[in-house]
């Protein structure tokens, strides 16, 4: 509420305008990267529920949205790529996923939940790895067919950035509906002061569980898509270096402002597309990008915009309103 | 007629030091309890047995008909045993709308709700201004709590908990570090929010405690030394060897 | 019976390692507030420098000392900047600083290292196998329990038994305090640091003989060291060595006895373990209310 709505319905505008435009201007190589985009960008975001309402940072992001790429894939495998049935079954098994954390994490915090996401995470990890009838093993699940929707096939550029994009949009709808929320809100409670909320009659092990199912459930969704992106899944998608990679993109883009998710996984891909092509020292830059924000903009990218424009705008504000 | 709250031979140790030992007490409906004793008594300590946010070694503890032992502090204060703490605890980037709001929706049973949130945000805010407007601090509505003064952040505290409108309040020096004003402020707003509730006030002002409760219990390096009647109490003997000594005459 | 015992040495040489290099960890973490995640780009450097020496024809015995030397410099530059600024900051700023540094740690080494498995050239003093219960049994692996001990023992010494131990201990209760005797606790922790580092880089350098050095071998030693580390209770120098026996247990057996499905095991049981006890083997007594 502290927001005014015209900063958030401008950016909503031109997100909706970029979406429309891209297919226009841009070429295969570009719509499919933008894709790529944004569904990392969904997931991080999600991630942003969890660390940045509720300062439960996680190692074990990854595990949900890989477990969803894989219930996808192998969905799509056996009875087709029915967008809504590899929708379904992504999301179902990354809110199963989600579950089971959502358990582990009620009662633990600090390092302690660092700890035990990652290890639940690499545990997935492992199962996908090594169950080689089911998951391909090392090789991954390859083709895959392509996402159908009724008599459309979705699987041109253009079909999959726009099913990306609307993706992100409703997935940053549900996320901003959460965040404002009655449990968006009793999320943050918990982090700044859970002794008061328990003494308010909150239970903060409850408060956790629907923030990992929430998160869970979109970063699945973004995860039922992503294979179909390359029509090919692979264990790094449940890696925890995935989820070490999301918070990196959460960190620059900004924690806490649920857009900013999709500013760092944009950055943090171009920096690995295009660095890449130089120079092998790519991961030296995006260490330095990192290191950089964590110094100079601890509110990321998307604190640093708002920040300053908000900054400036207070200072002429104060400014006037001085006799 | 059995009583709200039932405390029965509570005993609590941290490591070798013995913090409780045996403490009885009952507290019944409306009635309101001072609770004194010097400093190091144990009296936070029995709150926090109490309000289940430390487990007791022995000992029972039933509210309102039904042994509580078990349940987290949550489950409790949903049930209506209520707290607040020593140290005003409030959520410093919150306004104080927004922290009243957040109690009130817990209150209606809405404080997890996803969907349905503007209904919610209605629903708790009437109960909010009542309490904004009943406290005087309605103009201070929309700043931080991080922004107020000591005395109006331990006002918003106990507006939190008075949002859960409790059966029994527990307050831990409410009117620590405040002003004779302030206190006597702070004190009226919870007799007039709802003279049913019950409360256990620990204070170290012993004109407060004296003028505002109808009984007093007090304790002495862990132990329940006498209850009785703020008359009753100023003049026993071994209260005034332990506590109050010449302060009282 | 020989078998079982093997099995335990294995175990008992793994643990080791991961005691040395947790109590890097620990001791920043305990002493200082400060989570260093950069701790596994100590240990890999550790692991090249005497990779290097080993190679180099230089007196063996001195691999170690260098890897100390090189892994405590690289702390002592750290230290300066940026992570003294970082101290009293929350733990996510300080996870998320010394994750970038690592990350930049990793790329630079990979950068002047090369990205190939080095393997060290052992000394005819460490080389070969002993013969227990008709047995072999790696002598290196021995050297590695003996090295852990030791080194845990004396670390275990300064801290607790000394007189610098015992400023720093205060130090960390009340910096105010110790100030006013005088004593500069800038000092006091950037020393801490760099023997931490320091540390970092002598365990990789003992290290390299059983898991050699590549690239992303720190990440795979800073997580073993954090589970170690957590799984103990954060930061008692007691909760560290529980921690790293039932770390180094639960990895070494469940390789004997679920080949297929190690990981999973062990993953699996220490997460369990952390479920149940949320905050460790040896929690220090918190008091949060
Ligand atoms: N969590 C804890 N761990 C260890 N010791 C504790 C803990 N809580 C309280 N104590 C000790 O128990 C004793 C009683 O403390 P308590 O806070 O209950 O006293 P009190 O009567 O509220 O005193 P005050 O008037 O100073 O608030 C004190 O000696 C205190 O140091
Ligand atoms: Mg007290």
């Amino acid at each position: 509420m502290r927001d005014i709505p015209l900063s958030r319905a401008a950016p909503l505008a031109a997100a909706l305008l970029a979406l429309a435009l891209a297919p226009l201007l841009a070429g295969a190589f570009h719509l499919r990267f933008l894709a790529e985009i944004l569904l990392l960008g969904t997931a991080v975001m999600s991630l942003d529920l969890l660390v940045g309402l509720g300062g439960l940072v996680t190692l074990g992001h990854a595990a949900l949205f890989g477990t969803a790429a894989y219930a996808a894939a192998i969905a799509a495998l056996h009875l087709g790529g029915n967008l809504f049935l590899v929708l379904g079954a992504g999301t179902g098994a990354a809110l199963l996923m989600a579950a089971l954390m959502g358990v582990a994490i009620m009662r633990s915090s600090h390092l302690f939940l660092l700890i035990l996401t990652l290890l639940l995470g690499q545990v997935a990890w492992e199962v996908a790895f090594h169950w080689r009838e089911v998951t391909g093993g090392a090789d991954g699940l390859r083709g895959l067919p392509p996402l159908s929707l009724g008599p459309w096939r979705l699987d041109g550029p253009r079909a999959l950035f726009l099913l990306s994009g609307g993706l992100a949009l409703a997935a940053y709808l549900l996320a901003r509906s959460f965040a404002d929320a009655p449990i968006g809100r009793a999320l943050v409670g918990a982090r700044e002061q859970p002794l008061r909320m328990s003494a308010l009659g909150y239970s903060i092990p409850r408060i956790r569980f629907r923030a990992m199912l929430a998160a869970g459930g979109i970063a699945g969704a973004a995860g039922s898509l992503y294979p179909f992106l390359n029509l090919y899944v692979g264990p790094q998608s449940v890696h925890w270096s995935l989820s070490a990679t999301m918070i990196i993109m959460l960190v620059i883009g900004g924690v806490g402002s649920l857009w900013g998710a999709f500013l760092g996984s944009a950055i943090y891909l171009a920096l690995q597309t295009y660095v890449s092509a130089y120079t092998d020292r790519w991961q030296l830059f995006v260490g330095l990008v990192f290191v950089l924000i964590v110094l100079l903009l601890p509110r990321g990218l998307a604190g640093g915009l708002t920040g300053g424009l908000a900054g400036s705008l207070a200072g002429v504000l104060s400014r006037r309103g001085r006799p | 007629m059995s009583a709200l709250l039932e405390i029965s031979g509570i005993g609590k140790s941290f490591g070798a030091v013995r913090v409780l030992s045996g403490i009885s007490l009952a507290v019944s409906e409306g009635e309101t309890l001072g609770l004194i004793g010097p400093n190091g008594a144990g009296k936070t300590t029995l709150f926090n047995v109490v309000t289940g946010f430390l487990r007791a070694d022995a000992g029972q503890v039933r509210f309102a008909g039904a042994p509580v032992d078990r349940l987290p502090p949550a489950e409790r204060a949903a049930r209506g045993l209520v707290r607040t703490f020593q140290k005003a605890m409030v959520f410093p980037a919150l306004s104080l709308r927004e922290s009243l709001a957040m109690a009130a929706r817990q209150r209606a049973g809405q404080g997890l709700r996803w969907l349905g949130a503007r209904a919610c945000h209605q629903e708790s805010a009437a109960r909010v201004e009542r309490l904004l407007a009943e406290s005087g601090l309605a103009r201070h509505g929309g700043e931080r709590m991080a922004d107020l003064s000591y005395g109006e952040q331990r006002i918003a505290d106990l507006l939190m908990a008075l949002a859960l409108e409790p059966r029994l309040l527990l307050l831990d020096e409410p009117t620590a570090g405040l002003s004779q004003a302030e206190a006597e402020r702070l004190l009226g707003i919870v007799r007039r929010h709802d003279a049913r509730t019950a409360i256990v006030l620990i204070a170290h002002d012993i004109d407060i405690v004296f003028n505002h409760c109808d009984r007093i219990a007090v304790m002495h390096l862990g132990q329940l030394l006498r209850t009785g009647t703020p008359q009753a109490v100023r003049q026993d003997a071994a209260v005034r060897a332990a506590y109050l000594g010449s302060l009282a005459d | 019976m020989g078998y079982a015992i093997v099995q335990t040495l294995n175990a008992l040489s793994f643990s080791a390692l991961l005691l040395l290099t947790g109590l890097g960890l620990s001791v920043v973490l305990s002493l200082m507030n400060f989570v260093n995640l950069a701790h596994g780009g100590f240990y890999l450097l550790g692991s090249y420098v005497a990779v290097l020496w080993l190679g180099s024809g230089a007196p063996w015995w001195l691999a170690f000392p260098a890897a100390f030397l090189a892994a405590g410099l690289a702390g002592a530059v750290l230290e300066r900047f940026p992570f003294r600024r970082f101290y009293a900051r929350p733990h996510l700023m300080q996870v998320l600083l010394t994750y970038g540094l690592s990350v930049i740690m990793a790329d630079l080494m990979r950068w002047g290292f090369g990205a190939q498995i080095l393997t060290p050239e052992l000394p005819a003093a460490l080389q070969g196998v002993v013969f227990l219960f008709d047995m072999p049994f790696p002598l290196y692996r021995l050297f590695l329990i003996g090295a852990g001990v030791a080194l845990g023992l004396l670390l275990w010494l300064l801290l607790d038994r000394t007189l610098w131990g015992a400023v720093l201990r205060a130090a960390v209760t009340d910096r105010g305090i110790v100030e006013t005797l005088g004593i500069d606790t800038r000092h006091l922790f950037a020393a801490v640091l760099v023997l931490s580092a320091g540390l970092g880089g002598l365990s990789g350098a003992l290290g390299a003989g059983m898991l050699a050095a590549y690239p992303g071998l720190d990440e795979e030693v800073l997580i073993l060291a954090l589970v170690t580390v957590v799984v103990g209770g954060l930061g008692s120098f007691g909760g560290t060595v529980a921690g790293a026996l039932v770390v180094g247990f639960a990895l070494t057996f469940s390789k004997v006895w679920f080949p297929e499905f190690a990981n999973v095991v062990a993953f699996s049981a220490m997460a369990g373990f952390l479920l149940l006890r949320p905050n460790g083997l040896i929690a220090p007594p918190l008091r949060q209310i």
